[in-house]
Order: C-alpha cells, then sequence, then structure tokens
C-alpha cells in the first residue's frame, strides 16, 4: 500500500492502482484470487492473513465507493442524452427534409 | 455530416455505455471479492479465537465450552450464507487441523457434564439452570448427541430403579423405599421435561424435538420411565411370584401391602390424567398378584 494507491480518483479509477488494476481484467476470478492471497498470507501466520484481508477490505470498500461514483455519473450523462434525444432526432429529420 | 453525428453518437452514448458496463462488471466482481474476504477473515478469526482458548487449557470450563460453542454457530451461519467459503484451501486447513477436532471434544465434553448433571434427582433439581445452557449448547453442535445424552440420562434412571425395585423382591418390607427413589426420578425426569420445555429452537422447544427424534416418537420421558420400569418389575417380580417358595409366598402375603403402596405414593402427585396412567402402569408391573392368596 502505497501513498499513490491512495491517490484513485473518479477519472483514473483503474489505471494508476495497480490493485484495482486486477478487477478490470476479464479473467479475474473473485474465489481463486481470495484463495491464494489467504493462503500466502497464512504462511506467516494467521495474524497476517487477518491484517491483510483487514486492509483489502478497506481497499476494496473504498473502490466500491470510487467505483459506484464513476458508474453513476457515467449513467447519469446516458440518461441526460436519453433526454435530449428525441428532439436531436426530431432536429436531424427536419435537417434531412 | 454522419461522420460528424457518428462521431457524436460514439462519444456521447457508444463510450459511456460501454464504460458503464466495465465499471459494473468490475464492481460486481470488487463486490464477490469483498464477501467471499470478509467472510474468510471472519472464519479465520474465529478459527483463531477456538484455537487460542483451547491451546491454554486441556480442561474446559462450562464457560469456556459455552463461549466455544458461540463461535461454532457464528462458523456455521457464515458457512450456511457462503458456500465458496468450504473451498478456500485456508478454510479447510482450519477446518482440519482446528474447528473439526475442537467440535468433537466440546461436544464431548457437553454430553459429559449434561450427563453428570442428570445422573442424580437431587443434582436435576438444583442445577437447572445449567443443564438448560448445557441442553442448548449441546443441541446446537449436534442435535444427534443431545437427543442421544438425554435418552442415554433417561434410561440410566431406569436402570438404577429396575435395579432397586427388584432387589425389594427378597426383601419386599424395602419396596416402598424403593418405590419412594423411583418416583424421586421421575419427577427429576419430569423437571428436566419442563427445563427443555422453556428452551426454544427456532419454531419448537428442545422437548418437542427431543421427542420427535427419539422412539417410541412424542412420548414424554418420565411416562417413557415409568413404561419402562413396570416392564422390567413385572418380569422379575412374575417369575419369583409364580416360583412359589418363601420369597414367592412373601410377595403373596404382602400383596395388599404392595398394591396399596402403588396407589397411596402415587395418587399423590397425579395432576392429570396423563400422571394417572403412570400409576395404571405401575400397577400393571404386579397384576399377579391374586387378593385371594392374602389371606393365606
Amino acid at each position: 500500500m502505497n501513498a499513490k494507491d491512495a491517490d484513485v480518483t473518479t477519472t483514473s479509477t483503474g489505471r494508476d492502482d495497480e490493485i484495482l488494476g486486477i478487477f478490470f481484467d476479464q479473467s479475474f476470478v473473485p474465489q481463486a484470487f481470495v484463495d491464494i492471497l489467504l493462503s500466502n498470507a497464512a504462511e506467516h501466520g494467521l495474524s497476517q492473513a487477518q491484517t491483510v484481508s483487514s486492509s483489502l477490505l478497506s481497499r476494496l470498500d473504498y473502490y466500491t465507493k470510487n467505483l459506484t461514483r464513476e458508474l453513476e455519473s457515467t449513467v447519469r450523462k446516458l440518461e441526460n442524452l436519453s433526454g435530449a434525444l428525441p428532439s436531436a432526432w426530431a432536429a436531424n429529420v427536419d435537417v434531412n427534409n | 455530416y454522419l461522420d460528424i453525428s457518428y462521431k457524436r453518437l460514439q462519444q456521447e452514448v457508444l463510450e459511456p455505455y460501454e464504460r458503464a458496463q466495465v465499471l459494473q462488471n468490475v464492481l460486481s466482481k470488487v463486490h464477490q471479492t469483498s464477501l467471499l474476504l470478509r467472510d474468510g477473515a471472519i472464519y479465520i478469526h474465529l478459527a483463531n479465537r477456538i484455537q487460542f482458548i483451547t491451546s491454554k487449557q486441556t480442561h474446559y470450563s462450562i464457560n469456556t465450552a459455552l463461549e466455544l460453542v458461540t463461535y461454532y454457530t457464528q462458523i456455521n451461519l457464515s458457512m450456511s450464507e457462503n458456500v465458496n467459503l468450504k473451498s478456500l484451501r485456508l478454510i479447510k486447513q482450519l477446518e482440519t487441523e482446528v474447528v473439526i477436532p475442537v467440535r468433537k471434544e466440546l461436544i464431548n465434553f457437553l454430553s459429559l457434564t449434561l450427563t453428570k448433571t442428570l445422573a442424580t434427582p437431587e443434582q436435576v433439581q438444583k442445577d437447572q439452570e445449567i443443564i438448560s445452557k448445557l441442553a442448548k449448547a449441546l443441541h446446537n453442535m449436534s442435535q444427534r448427541d443431545f437427543v442421544t445424552t438425554i435418552q442415554k440420562a433417561v434410561l440410566s434412571h431406569v436402570a438404577v430403579t429396575v435395579q432397586a425395585l427388584a432387589k425389594t423382591i427378597n426383601s419386599i418390607k424395602d419396596f416402598p423405599v424403593a418405590l419412594e427413589d423411583a418416583m424421586k426420578r421421575s419427577m427429576a425426569i419430569e423437571s428436566l421435561e419442563l427445563i427443555l420445555h422453556e428452551v426454544k429452537v427456532e419454531k419448537t422447544s428442545l422437548l418437542a424435538d427431543y421427542m420427535l427424534q427419539v422412539k417410541p416418537k412424542n412420548v414424554r420421558p418420565h411416562h417413557l420411565f415409568w413404561k419402562k420400569v413396570s416392564d422390567a418389575f413385572k418380569k422379575e417380580f412374575d417369575t419369583s411370584y409364580s416360583r412359589g417358595g418363601p420369597v414367592g409366598k412373601s410377595l403373596a402375603r404382602n400383596g395388599g401391602m404392595i398394591i396399596d403402596t402403588i396407589k397411596q405414593r402415587m395418587a399423590d402427585t397425579i395432576t392429570n390424567d396423563a400422571d394417572s396412567q403412570d400409576m395404571d402402569v405401575m400397577l400393571h408391573a404386579v397384576s399377579i398378584i391374586n387378593p385371594q392368596a392374602e389371606t393365606n
């Protein structure tokens, strides 16, 4: 966890952050990821596995918050657009005629 | 113009749409990872607690055992809520190394402690609260072990009573004392019924659950007690009575006393029809007594 990681913003989501990047990978399987993560951490003791889990969990909460915000703003853009579409189409039709 | 229009469509509609799809997919994966990791972390925490507690002591106290049971209840809960948890290697390892072995020990401890507490009528009356806790905990851990433990406790009271009553065949003047003890045990079993009745599990009670699981089904344990006592005593009594000799003759001579004792003592405790069945059941055990023999 470095300072750069904490700097994820809605615009840079998934680009600068290595951990977040893996969730953008099409072949990412959550179950396999957690399996490897916990097994590796537990080699250094159960408390290590607990520490790793809890710090990743708070990281994931952070991603969820940002991703949700970005998704909402994207959806809002699309909604505004669809609200504007009929009149735009209507204008196009006029021009074509 | 069409080109510009397409560019706009691309920028304003298709790209955000694709972005939204990607984001939704990523969110879903983050969410799945979070859920699994959270349940995994809870499991690790609980297994760690269990390991810590059991590594410190070789003999549990009742309170330690009850604490462990709450961890197991939580483990069962997160296991049932997240089936993927079982597939994680670390969880499997903790399950084999910690959770399952301690579970067995814990069930043994609860069953043994409950058995000890149910062994004498005096203790049943004295330790009602502990019995209630132990029974509930054992039922939580293993319904089957709960049922077996209660059943064994009832049957052990039957065995002790049958033995005591059988002894009186040779010295029938002791019969009232033995019957008195039998009634104490029956009352202890009734107390146990009440305790189990008051512990609610899901939509039923421990008593109802117990009575569903044992054979014969839906028979109150203290009725079963008298039935088994009577059946076993009747066998011994009939044999000695029919054989005659000094013992048989003594039984015949004291027939009236035996019947009166049963009627008087057991009538005292009759509070409803079901209880009067117990007296009839016990009278049946000595039904071989021929009232005319007494005149000899």
